[in-house]
């Protein structure tokens, strides 16, 4: 079984904020983190090797910060990575990025399955696992909970809905996006760690993949204007009372006067 | 003396609360026991307001109680009357960290689930930890109880993680107590006096710990017993051979009972050993083996739920499980840790009470330490059956004191334990009040816990 699982480096989200000013993000200086969904997809991978044999890919695009999501997949016991980067990909958006992780998925080769976490921290757009699986024209099939089988060419997954689940079956190679109820992800080691640092993570330039940079989807179609946090909320009216039953009963009183109860 | 308006003036005023709820809330632990309103409640934020507080509290006999997220289980958060809470739940910063040394410091109001998700970017961890609260515990409050947790079979409980601690004392003085030395050979050890010491010498303001790697692997593995005997005395033999386990825990029949009624998990009703072990493949695989080997030969089987799902995961819902059991009814608990070659006997003896007394008792714990806890079912409301819990209570702590044990393995003896504490400590207990006089000659800090300064 081989499998590649695509992660993204994205910066510390608590310590992200709005400049109102700019109307832009500010951005922590601190390296950041692997997006935290992505764990539960490596973590899955994992499982699948420990249990059926044969190789896990880490793959990411993005800058150089890219290579500290990598080494953590490492880290975690995936056997490769690779790192699409180029300045050419610095402003792509999710069209352009699939392709591109389409391009680097084929020039790995061998994949029976794609696992991307549900969406990533910083632009939780989720639509960049299914646009990879249009790019490769693979099945994709999003916010998978649990991995029944995977064998004879075909996989079987529990997608998650807002009801339930449905059972979906997909012929292999397939892509699939992972939600966190589906595992409890490993914690990278101190030796894990410490093999990851040795191993060698191959660097993919767009002339590497054979990419079309000219393309029209290589330039961004959508544009961020403006950053700002969302109104703030009108402020609350403090309920004082001299005992604890008092309040209660004010509360009581209001709930009730709003019809919430 | 106006004590809210002079405390009004150590520190911010709108850190000073007196207000009803707040009181109310800062009134209780987490045990079954009494609340106790206090006067005010000081929110501090630096050691210099910690200071001015004790020195104020030192100077006019007020009796102070420091407090962070009051997750105690023997009262020893609970204020005294019209005393002052100290809350530091505001102090929970990482103050320095140190990966390549695997030592961090930081502030006591830092919540242990917190500093380990910080921990894990370096793959690193502080090992003991706290059960059930493990989401709202704060490091200072591990210290002062000494506190541990299922993996402390392994790694130990918090004290042996403890390198340095500041603290300001009784009388509002600052000590600087140990430094980053992972061995010392220097002088009196008096950050183990500290650790344990709940509240009672001091206030602590940041503490440095040694930390621990993340293990390369862990693995988990489960076994029904015919008996609780026959459990115990798997346990009692996996430790005996040296077996490198993490987590040793067993759950009797009526707590499995109490976790198929909450979840309909389908167990057979059974005692059960749940083992864990951490480190390299073949450290893995050899311990395992070993354990399921020593299982069996107690006729132990493994254990496996429907689905094929982890049977650990149902370990987490334990204290839950036995809180709904029975509506109406309330939990008396102990947590007495005594030699693991004397479980077989506790365990039974536990039994024998519930069958002589008719109350509902469920045995689990961190047997692989000799950490057992019983905990009793009984209405608060009926005088003769709560009467009849306690004494119970009382019985089986004893018989853990008599089995050369200590009433409490990691929870405290706060208010809950008071009335036994010279039981245990009956050629010690005098030394004990001497050491107390000499952190706090005044008797401020958290007074009437652990013993009463006589």
């Amino acid at each position: 079984m081989n499998i590649v699982v695509c992660v993204k480096q994205v910066p510390e989200i608590a310590l992200v904020s709005v400049d109102a000013n700019a109307g832009t993000l500010s951005l922590p200086q601190s390296p950041g983190m692997i997006n935290p969904f992505d764990a539960y997809a490596i973590e899955e991978a994992l499982r699948l090797k420990e249990k059926l044999g044969g190789t896990v890919w880490v793959v990411s695009l993005g800058g150089k910060e890219a290579d500290y999501a990598l080494r953590e997949g490492l880290a975690l016991g995936a056997d490769e990575a690779v790192h699409l980067m180029d300045d050419k990909f610095a402003d792509l958006d999710t069209t352009g990025a699939a392709l591109v992780l389409a391009a680097g998925i084929k020039k790995i080769g061998s994949a029976d399955l794609v696992i991307f976490g549900k969406q990533a921290v910083d632009y939780d757009s989720s639509s960049l696992g299914a646009a990879v699986g249009g790019v490769l024209d693979w099945p994709a099939v999003m916010y998978v909970r649990k991995i029944e089988s995977i064998a004879d060419g075909k996989i079987v997954v529990e997608r998650m809905t807002d009801d339930g689940f449905d059972k979906v079956t997909a012929p292999t190679p397939a892509l699939i996006s992972v939600v966190k109820e589906i595992n409890e992800p490993r914690l990278p080691s101190l030796k894990g760690k410490m093999n990851a640092k040795k191993k060698t993570v191959a660097v993919y330039s767009a002339a590497d993949l054979g990419v079309d940079m000219s393309a029209p989807a290589m330039t961004a179609a959508s544009k961020t204007l403006k950053a700002a946090n969302p109104p703030a909320r009108p402020k609350g009216e403090m309920i004082t009372g001299a005992t604890p039953q008092e309040i209660a009963e004010k509360l009581f009183n209001k709930l009730r006067e709003s019809q919430v109860i | 003396m106006n004590l809210l308006a002079e405390l009004r003036g150590l520190v911010a005023p709108e850190n000073v609360i007196d207000n009803a709820t707040a009181l109310e809330a800062a009134s209780i632990d987490e045990s079954s026991l009494s609340p106790v309103m206090p006067a005010a409640i000081v929110r501090a934020f630096t050691s210099d307001e910690i200071q001015r507080v004790v020195r104020y509290c030192h100077q006019y006999k007020v009796p102070l109680t420091v407090r962070a997220a009051g997750s105690a289980l023997e009262g020893s958060a609970i204020p005294c009357a019209n005393g002052v809470v100290l809350d530091v739940s505001g102090m929970d910063k990482m103050i320095q960290f140190w990966p390549e040394d695997l030592q961090v410091k930081v502030e006591p109001g830092v919540v242990y689930e917190k500093l380990n998700e910080v921990l894990k970017r370096e793959s690193l961890f502080f090992p003991p930890s706290p059960g059930g609260s493990s989401d709202v515990a704060t490091i200072g409050g591990m210290v002062s109880t000494n506190a541990s947790g299922i993996y402390s079979v392994k790694y130990g409980g918090t004290k042996d993680f403890v390198l340095e601690l500041e603290i300001i004392d009784g009388t509002g003085k600052y000590h600087r107590l140990g430094n980053r030395a992972i061995k010392r050979s220097s002088g009196y050890n008096l950050i183990d006096l500290i650790s344990g010491s709940e509240g009672t010498l001091g206030v602590i303001t940041s503490v440095t710990l040694q930390l621990r790697g993340i293990p390369e692997g862990s693995r988990k593995a489960a076994f029904k017993f015919r008996s609780e005997y026959e459990a115990a005395q798997a346990v009692s033999e996996m430790m005996r051979y040296g077996l490198d386990l993490a987590a040793v825990e067993f759950l009797d029949r009526n707590v499995i009972e109490a976790l198929n009624l909450l979840n309909n998990y389908g167990l057979e009703e059974v005692p059960c050993l749940f083992i864990e072990a951490h480190g390299s493949e073949q450290v893995l695989s050899s311990n395992i083996e070993s354990a399921t080997q020593i299982a069996q030969e107690l006729g132990g089987e493994v254990l496996t739920l429907q689905g094929g799902q982890n049977p650990w995961e149902i370990r987490h819902y334990v204290t839950n499980a036995i809180k709904l059991r029975r509506p109406g009814y309330t939990i008396i608990r102990n947590d007495a840790a005594l030699p693991i070659s004397r479980l077989p006997e506790i365990i039974k003896y536990c039994r024998e009470l519930a069958d002589e007394s008719g109350l509902l008792i469920h045995a689990f714990g961190h047997v692989g330490m000799g950490l057992i806890h019983a905990l009793i079912l009984a209405r608060r409301d009926d005088t003769t059956e709560w009467q009849k819990g306690l004494d119970v209570n009382r019985k089986i702590i004893l018989k853990a004191v008599e089995c050369n044990g200590t009433i409490s393995g990691e929870h405290g003896i706060g208010l809950g334990h008071k009335a036994i504490f010279n039981i245990e400590h009956a050629e010690s207990i005098d030394l004990m009040r001497q050491v107390k006089r000499v952190f706090d000659p005044n008797g401020i800090m958290n007074p009437g816990k652990i013993f009463d300064q006589a």
